[in-house]
């Protein structure tokens, strides 16, 4: 392939060192046919290789803003928002859900300091709902990084609430289970959509 | 010579050409030309971009086909989300260009 081809398509990966290495190659093949059409049809046109070459490059534009405008082509543009509706949705669930929850078991909770177990217990469904309002919220996941991740979640929010009780520890950790949730969710939700369409 | 397609308008003027049938970008560069009769011209480096846009999008579908001779292409199909949107697109375009068609088009008359 022309030298200044090869060049360009350097400058172009440079842009795309974020994405994954066999997206980066699909990409970079596609633009390569593309460029090689493009000189093969202006040298049928009586095009010399050199005119065709700088033809046809100037026809893409340059190198750095094609690269650029790919890689936040490929940002996934509906996530962002995505995840702002789930968390809108999360917060809104468990809100809505709270009330419910607290009817339900939390005014069932052992009178005085519960012991750990039952502490670990509760606590666990406590944090659970944040979770799971923030799963649901963001898309109900049924792969395996998700529940896994619910799983941790859950686990980590049990343990910090038995720890740290209802501190600032309490709060934060409410907040990254609700996210966590939400982000699991809402990234299973654009994957699967788009898988959808695709199929 | 031709004009150059506003950033705005490629995605609408893909999916009119994929709604012809499934096509490489290349292809789908020079069919916008041709059917514009040259009028229009489509700037590859604009292009690649609104594909995979598109494709986020889910309104068309991406695929590598080995064809009988050559390496694979990568070609892309309208999808029935694909299809809906364009017929949308249509019908704005339509709405669009009846109502500037009454400025200046000579149908209107400017009151004095």
């Amino acid at each position: 392939m022309n030298s200044q081809l090869e060049a360009y398509l350097h400058r172009v990966e440079a842009q795309l060192h974020s994405l994954p290495a066999e997206k980066r190659a699909a990409e970079l093949r596609e633009l390569r046919q593309h460029l090689e059409a493009m000189v093969a049809r202006l040298s049928n046109d009586g095009l010399n290789q050199q005119e065709a070459v700088e033809t046809a490059l100037a026809q893409f534009g340059d190198a750095h803003h094609l690269g650029q405008a790919l890689h936040q082509a490929h940002r996934a543009p509906e996530s962002v928002p995505r995840f702002v509706l789930a968390t809108v949705g999360a917060v809104g669930a468990y809100l809505y859900l709270f009330p419910l929850y607290k009817a339900a078991v939390w005014s069932h909770m052992p009178p005085g300091h519960p012991l750990p177990i039952q502490g670990l217990f509760y606590n666990a469904l406590y944090w659970l709902l944040p979770f799971t309002s923030g799963l649901l919220a963001g898309g109900i996941s049924t792969s395996r990084a998700g529940q896994s991740t619910a799983c941790v979640g859950v686990l980590v929010a049990a343990l910090m609430t038995t720890f740290f009780s209802f501190g600032p520890g309490t709060l934060l950790t409410f907040l990254c289970t609700l996210l966590a949730g939400v982000k699991v969710g809402s990234q299973r939700t654009v994957q699967f959509s788009l898988e959808r369409s695709k199929g | 010579m031709g004009r150059e397609v506003s950033k705005g308008d490629i995605g609408s003027l893909v999916l009119a050409v994929l709604a012809g049938g499934p096509c490489h970008g290349y292809a789908i560069a020079r069919e916008v030309e041709r059917q514009s009769r040259e009028v229009l011209q489509m700037r590859e480096g604009s292009l690649y971009p609104a594909l995979r846009v598109l494709e986020a999008q889910g309104l068309i579908k991406g695929s590598w086909e080995t064809g009988s001779s050559g390496p694979a292409r990568k070609v892309y199909s309208l999808t029935t989300q694909g299809h809906d949107a364009l017929v949308q697109k249509r019908h704005a375009w339509a709405e669009y260009a009846r109502a500037i068609n009454e400025f200046l088009g000579g149908t209107y008359e400017q009151s004095a």
